[in-house]
């Protein structure tokens, strides 16, 4: 479907930009948004989540055979193991990683997968709705009694509650949030992904801003989402980086035997 | 069928908007709630906040200058601490690099074959035994597929059942996220698996061939106590 797509970001306080986006757009308006806000490491952040984002977005590219969801999953799975080699080749990379969350709409369907606490919202008539899952300590304790795996239930009790429950480090990926059921877009509606940096706003703040100018151009809700989180003036202000997807028409008919 | 749409044609990559420094929240100065709306914003204050870096697109994103001209602030003291994982580094994984094929054997005789028709190890085949067999990459999968497709999962990717009783096979997805389909459809419940049916997984196709069927079986003693 046809949409308005734009992104920004701003380092904040932070030594280095390691927020990482791909946002491609195809010309039978298909979409594939990328977001990864890396971490860790020497100074590798940045490293981890460039590896991500490249490999994701190549494997996305070369696998045109598959689902939709196969596509984002196995695209995952290959950035998971380019970052591995990557950790493997570079001592001064280990203990980096990074979180992901991509969107890919194909017909005005709606599908990610998502790691780690890059948040994926929903704007639609008025109201932000957080769209995946949050894999913080504190979100993943909340869902569930009873943590996932053997090592990661014990690594959850024993941390606090805004450290990442999962990330992308080129290990097992025990938390991953995929749903099999696409969400149908319609005009009007939109989709905002952002690093954690981007937080400094409540989501409530977000929806005003969304909800400023409802004909207002992706390019300038992004910045009027950043110069709002520039003006908070946080004193230890993370990388913040958002992207804005606007959805400006119906999805078009397809013609019969396509 | 499953779907297949998706992108055609030659993706355009959207660039960056570059982000314009004006502290000026619509919300009113500062961080409470959003108030007066028009104003609010400190000249002072602007002008000594060289902090926050334009940043450039994605490109270039190892060695970038920052191209303010304003003195940065020493970094150890600006900085927030890393985000951090819980638990502290994991071990790597353990099963890098990808460890030589060693099959173990079944211990049972064999009901059926897993041959590979496409992807990695095509002309290859594993034997299924009676029971329950869990297919994954590593050496602990009864049924290791282990011909060089890392999208395959470690343990337990698929399952594909021999019920030597009503002389039936099964297949079903194993515990993962990831997906297994037959003849191009995912498998989302357990799903009787024909003599010839086309499985796949991760970036392989493998035809299912089946051993037990009308014309043969294997008799209670020689398939042993464990089914």
């Amino acid at each position: 479907m046809p949409a308005d797509i734009a992104w920004g970001q701003m380092q904040g306080r932070r030594e280095r930009q390691q927020d990482r986006v791909a946002c491609l757009t195809w010309p039978n308006d298909c979409h594939l948004l990328i977001l990864a806000d890396g971490m860790g490491g020497h100074a590798s952040g940045d490293v981890a989540s460039s590896t991500v984002v490249d490999s994701f977005r190549r494997t996305y590219l070369e696998r045109a055979s598959l689902s939709q969801r196969d596509r984002l999953l196995g695209a995952l799975q290959e950035a998971n193991y380019a970052l591995f080699d990557r950790i493997q080749s570079d001592p001064d990379c280990v203990g980096m990683g990074t979180t992901v969350v991509a969107v890919a709409i194909n017909r005005g369907e709606l599908l990610w997968v998502s790691v780690g606490d890059s948040p994926l919202w929903l704007f639609r008539e008025g109201a932000l709705r957080r769209l995946n899952k949050n894999h913080s300590v504190g979100s993943v304790l909340d869902e569930r009694a009873a943590p996932p795996g053997a090592s990661l239930g014990a690594a959850l009790l024993a941390a606090s509650r805004s450290e990442l429950a999962e990330a992308v480090l080129g290990r097992e990926i025990e938390l991953v949030d995929a749903p099999h059921v696409p969400l149908e877009l319609a005009c009007g509606d939109i989709l905002l992904l952002g690093s954690d940096g981007v937080e400094t706003c409540s989501d409530e703040d977000l929806a005003a801003l969304a909800s400023a100018d409802a004909s207002a151009s992706s390019e300038s809700l992004v910045d009027c989402i950043l110069r709002e989180v520039a003006a908070r003036d946080r004193p230890r202000q993370d990388n913040a980086t958002v992207i804005a997807f606007r959805v400006t028409g119906p999805e078009p008919a397809v013609a019969p035997g396509r | 069928m499953a779907k297949k749409f998706g992108p055609d044609g030659v993706p355009v990559d959207v660039p960056s908007t570059p982000f314009r420094r004006e502290k000026r929240s619509i919300f009113g100065d500062g961080p409470g709630p959003r108030g007066s709306g028009v104003g609010g914003s400190d000249p002072g204050r602007s002008a000594r906040r060289p902090l926050f870096y334009d940043d450039e697109p994605t490109t270039r994103p190892m060695t970038r200058p920052t191209a303010d001209s304003a003195p940065r602030v020493a970094p150890a003291k600006a900085e927030e601490p890393r985000t951090r994982i819980a638990g502290g580094p994991r071990p790597a994984r353990d099963d890098e690099p990808l460890p030589p094929s060693r099959r173990r054997g079944i211990d049972d005789p064999v009901v059926g074959w897993l041959v590979v028709v496409e992807g990695p190890g095509q002309g290859c085949f594993v034997p299924l035994g009676n029971g329950l067999n869990k297919i994954g990459r590593g050496d602990e999968s009864r049924v290791q597929l282990d011909f060089g497709d890392r999208e395959i999962s470690r343990t337990d990717h698929a399952r594909v059942t021999y019920d030597p009783k009503g002389n039936k096979y099964y297949l079903q997805v194993g515990s993962g996220v990831n997906l297994v389909y037959l003849n191009g459809e995912p498998v989302l419940q357990p799903t009787i698996l024909e003599n010839g049916c086309s499985l796949s997984m991760g970036a392989t196709t493998l035809r299912f061939v089946a051993l037990c069927g009308d014309e043969f079986m294997w008799s209670e003693a020689e398939r042993g106590p464990s089914a």
